[in-house]
């Protein structure tokens, strides 16, 4: 009987269970199945049903198993999935990028001025003046137009304008017009000149900034020269978030109008500027996780500095147990689940209710029997596979009404095996079974 | 494969040849035919625990799939004996989350590493017989229970199939195996301690 291959095929079984065997046969069959649990637990499943059902269902099976291979290349799909997701997730960083606001602000002025200054040199060179003092005037009144420009400019979400003409772009730019201006070819003069300018352009840049700073003491956006600018019903409010117990800034922190969607982030030194409509209307909410939040009346020009609590609530903890053995040879720990399992005595499959249920449906005695009722006690004994491995008569019941008990037993519902500290064990448990008469 | 002669085709490659294969190639297709030896006792488990036919269909297919995600995860010695731990465990696992209360399950590394490692140790009876021990069997089968007695020689010695043994003894079927399986026990428990005293 055993084949070259060392399992027992679907023919012999079909055989077995056909009773197309003979006797002998069969008891080699049978002998061999004890040597393989794997097949013995087989065959109890196929004499849950008829042969011709068997050969329908493997046939099906293995139709499905074929149309799968195909589709199956697991590690190909989680490869494409998370080189796509890396993709996304650089784009999307991109954007935000873009997007930021705050600390592009200061640059974002000196690369204003950049654009600034080149319109300065078109100035000199159309009027040739190419005088140092002029050209400051000029400048100056260059600046304070541009500056009007750039407020209209920033009531409406600003950055990208400014951000993309290049700084590099523009230097290059310049030196040729100045050359230009000067209608010399002495290169060293033009050269030196452009110097000049260029630090003539930075001192402008600088005064201005400066000015810009003056104004407000720890804000590092410029942008309070553009207040006289706005609209008079609108304020900004300004300040800086710090955590009370370090004095160190929050960047990140929330800066909301309250009951509104308008808000803004405070930045890397918990810096926030937030333009708001209506100065008597609305709080202003401040927030950061794991913090209390802190509301406050905005007034024009305020600057505030807003310290915040950490928040007495605090997240349940959870703990994640992870099983992993001291076996030198394993190299990973095979977890299948991350939550511990409740012990569990042996049970009957359907729950112990519908199997007491189905006892007492069993249970009952002949009309002509001597007595009315008759009480058995039992000790089953269970494997680790939830199967029996004994029924014990406990209670010294008379044989034949524990024979039937046993019966009972056996033909009633399969049992799970006592689940203990994560591994089914054996065990045993006691039973009381009362037979009735018919009602 | 047609092409060079010493290849041997899939069919006749044994388990660990294919797996090999398998784990050099990643084909999905030397995996599937690994599984297509094994699927009808793996049908035949589940029918045994769930006893519905299309819920026994669906775990299969299912099985596939979680040997396919977890055949990286573990050494592989014995495709066999492992592939019947995770289909009962899978099984288990199933009916437990029929009952309420009940959610995920764990599965124990030993366990598996144990059926990873070797295949399951035979009983003496099972086993090709070995001089002497022969002996120590045949006294230890004198000391049985009755029942227990008759269907041990009756089905070893006399290699009566149970539907026989159940007409000579006029026992059920279920019954006979009982009484050969708690006979083996029994013989082990008798051979063990003879063992033991030599």
């Amino acid at each position: 009987m055993p084949k070259s291959r060392n399992h027992i095929s679907e023919e012999e079984f079909q055989r077995y269970l056909k009773n197309q065997m003979t006797e002998t046969e069969r008891n080699a069959f049978e002998r061999e199945l004890q040597k393989h649990p794997f097949e013995d637990d087989a065959l109890s499943g196929f004499q849950q049903i008829s042969p011709d059902e068997l050969s329908n269902d493997l046939n099906e099976l293995k139709s499905r198993i074929s149309r799968k291979k195909p589709v199956r290349n697991y590690r190909i799909w989680v490869a494409a999935a998370t080189f796509l997701l890396l993709i996304s997730t650089g784009i999307l960083w991109f954007q935000l990028k873009d997007n930021n606001p705050l600390p592009k602000l200061t640059e974002t002025k000196t690369i204003e001025k950049q654009e600034n200054a080149r319109t300065l040199e078109t100035e000199i060179s159309n009027e040739k003046s190419g005088l140092n003092e002029d050209s400051t005037i000029q400048a100056l009144e260059m600046i304070d137009n541009y500056a009007d420009v750039q407020t209209e400019a920033k009531a409406e979400p600003p950055t990208r304008k400014i951000l993309t003409p290049k700084k590099s772009g523009m230097e290059t730019e310049t030196v040729p017009l100045l050359q230009q201006s000067k209608g010399k070819s002495n290169t060293d003069a033009a050269s030196q000149e452009n110097m000049q300018l260029r630090n003539e352009r930075e001192i402008m840049i600088r005064g201005v900034s400066d000015q810009a700073a003056g104004k407000d003491a720890k804000a590092a956006m410029p942008s309070s020269t553009t207040d006289d600018h706005i609209a008079t019903n609108a304020i900004e409010v300004k300040g800086k978030v710090i955590s009370l117990s370090d004095n160190q800034p929050l960047p990140g922190a929330v800066i909301q109008q309250k009951g509104t969607t308008n808000g803004t982030i405070a930045d890397k030194n918990g810096n926030f500027a937030l333009k708001m409509n209506n100065e008597s209307e609305n709080a202003v909410v401040v927030s950061f996780v794991g913090m209390d939040t802190q509301e406050f009346q905005p007034t024009s020009d305020s600057v505030k500095i807003i310290g915040l609590e950490s928040s007495q609530l605090a997240l349940e903890e959870i703990v994640v147990a992870e099983k992993v053995p001291d076996r030198k040879k394993q190299t990973a720990g095979y977890v299948t689940a991350a939550k511990p399992i409740l012990d569990s005595p042996a049970q009957p499959i359907g729950g112990m209710d519908k199997f007491q249920l189905y006892l007492e449906k069993m249970a009952v005695l002949e009309e002509n029997y001597s007595s009315r009722k008759v009480g058995v006690k039992v000790k089953i004994k269970f494997n680790s596979d939830g199967e029996i491995t004994g029924i014990e008569n406990l209670n010294n019941a008379d044989a034949d009404i524990f024979e039937r008990t046993v019966k009972i037993i056996q033909d009633g519902p399969e049992w799970t095996p006592e689940f203990k500290n994560g591994v089914n064990i054996e065990s045993e448990r006691e039973l009381k079974i009362i037979f009735r008469k018919k009602k | 494969m047609q092409l060079i002669p010493f290849r041997k085709k899939k069919k006749d490659k044994s388990d660990s040849e294919l797996l090999a294969d398998y784990f050099e190639n990643r084909e999905m297709e030397v995996l599937g035919e690994l599984y297509q030896r094994y699927m009808h006792l793996v049908y035949g488990v589940c029918l045994k625990y769930f006893k519905e036919r299309e819920k026994s269909k669906d775990a299969v297919i299912q099985i596939f799939e979680k040997l396919v995600i977890d055949i990286d995860k573990h050494e592989i010695r014995n495709f066999k004996s492992w592939l019947y731990v995770v289909s009962k465990n899978h099984c288990l696992m199933e009916l437990r989350k029929t009952k309420p209360g009940e959610t995920l399950f764990i599965s124990d590394e030993n366990e598996m590493a144990v059926f990873m490692e070797k295949t399951p140790e035979l009983h003496p009876i099972d086993r090709e017989t070995e001089e002497g021990s022969e002996k120590a069997l045949i006294e230890c089968i004198e000391r049985l229970k009755e029942e227990q007695k008759r269907c041990i020689r009756l089905f070893y010695f006399e290699n009566k199939s149970y539907r026989e043994i159940c007409s000579v003894l006029n026992l059920e079927e279920k019954k006979v195996k009982s009484f050969i399986q708690n006979g083996k026990r029994n013989l082990k428990i008798c051979l063990e301690s003879k063992n033991a005293e030599k």
